[in-house]
């Protein structure tokens, strides 16, 4: 019988390195411009970067563009991953970063209206009449979860980054401190502050 | 019997409202859409005045151009001044030899009245 120095290797572990190595080639297949590779990145990739815009953007024209805005990215910037992070939690961050982005020049845009118009509280209530129900809330909570995304619009960006990968897009808190490149404790913490925020916000919403 | 604050419970109900979401999805033909776009902003890359359209060459124009006014400002602010003061002279002189006029003209000196 023929003698082997390597560590005899466990299926499931094989398969692990069967998969990274996989992911690998299809990484330099993407750096070197190939078209189908793209494609495929786009057809595997879409839902989840469509959902998380939309969790950020509340509406599917807005959600449609945002999604656009990160393929380009992820297009553009593919030649720079270098593979520290996995490829989808690399493809969630260039989605959150350019979610923030967008809702920073809005509300800039909205700040500048607000001071041409003067409506005070008006435009807070606009908001929750300007928000689409998410197509994949339970019919009878579309009403509630209008609320709930108008209340989340109201966090600081990093609670709501946190709350929207994690309540919206499913993430673990564990995948959640990958993307936003944070540790877990401090994801529990941006948690339990946004919970707490938005409790007191609805709070004061249904007492009025 | 345990009283509940209605508020309270909307509240509760309100934070739960996202459970059993399931993803949203883009429309049909997104990717058709992106490669549209994609090819779109290739074209516009691509123009032969493009490169005019950068951040860095739009600077370093702008810089040449606060560099010239300087330049300007600075080697040829004082010919400028001083050619400027001495035409209308020139041309006075020029009208009252062109036309015989007296040099000491006393039209509206009040001492020859």
């Amino acid at each position: 019988m023929k003698a082997s120095f390597l560590p005899a290797q466990h299926p499931i572990e094989k398969r692990q390195i069967g998969i990274v190595l996989q992911q690998a080639t299809f990484v330099q297949q993407l750096q070197q411009g190939n078209e189908s590779a793209f494609r495929q990145l786009v057809d595997t990739y879409q839902d989840q970067v469509y959902n998380v815009c939309y969790g950020f953007a509340h509406q599917a024209d807005d959600a449609e563009d945002l999604a656009q805005d990160v393929f380009v990215e992820v297009y553009r910037s593919i030649s720079q991953y270098r593979g520290d992070a996995k490829l989808t939690t690399w493809i969630y961050r260039i989605a959150t970063t350019k979610s923030l982005e967008w809702i920073r020049k809005r509300q800039r845009k909205k700040r500048l209206a607000f001071f041409q118009a003067k409506r005070g509280d008006e435009a807070g209530l606009d908001n929750i009449k300007a928000i689409e129900a998410h197509p994949g809330v339970q019919l009878e909570n579309q009403e509630r979860s209008k609320i709930l995304f108008w209340a989340i619009d109201q966090l600081p960006a990093k609670q709501r980054a946190a709350f929207t990968l994690h309540k919206i897009e499913g993430l673990s808190y564990q995948e959640v401190s990958e993307v936003l490149e944070m540790s877990l404790s401090s994801i529990e913490s941006l948690m339990f502050r946004a919970k707490k925020g938005l409790k007191k916000k609805l709070s004061a919403y249904y007492s009025q | 019997m345990e009283h509940i604050d209605p508020t309270e419970q909307e509240v509760e109900l309100t934070m739960n409202s996202l459970d059993g979401l399931e993803r949203a999805k883009p429309k049909p033909f997104f990717h058709t859409r992106l490669e549209a776009r994609l090819a779109a902003e290739k074209e516009a890359e691509s123009g032969i005045f493009s490169w005019l359209l950068q951040p860095k060459v739009q600077w370093a124009m702008l810089i040449c151009l606060l560099l010239l006014n300087v330049g300007v400002v600075v080697g040829f602010g004082g010919q400028e001044n001083s050619s400027v003061a001495s035409e209308p002279t020139d041309l006075m002189s020029a009208m009252v030899q062109e036309y015989s006029f007296q040099t000491s003209s006393s039209l509206y000196d009040f001492q020859d009245f």
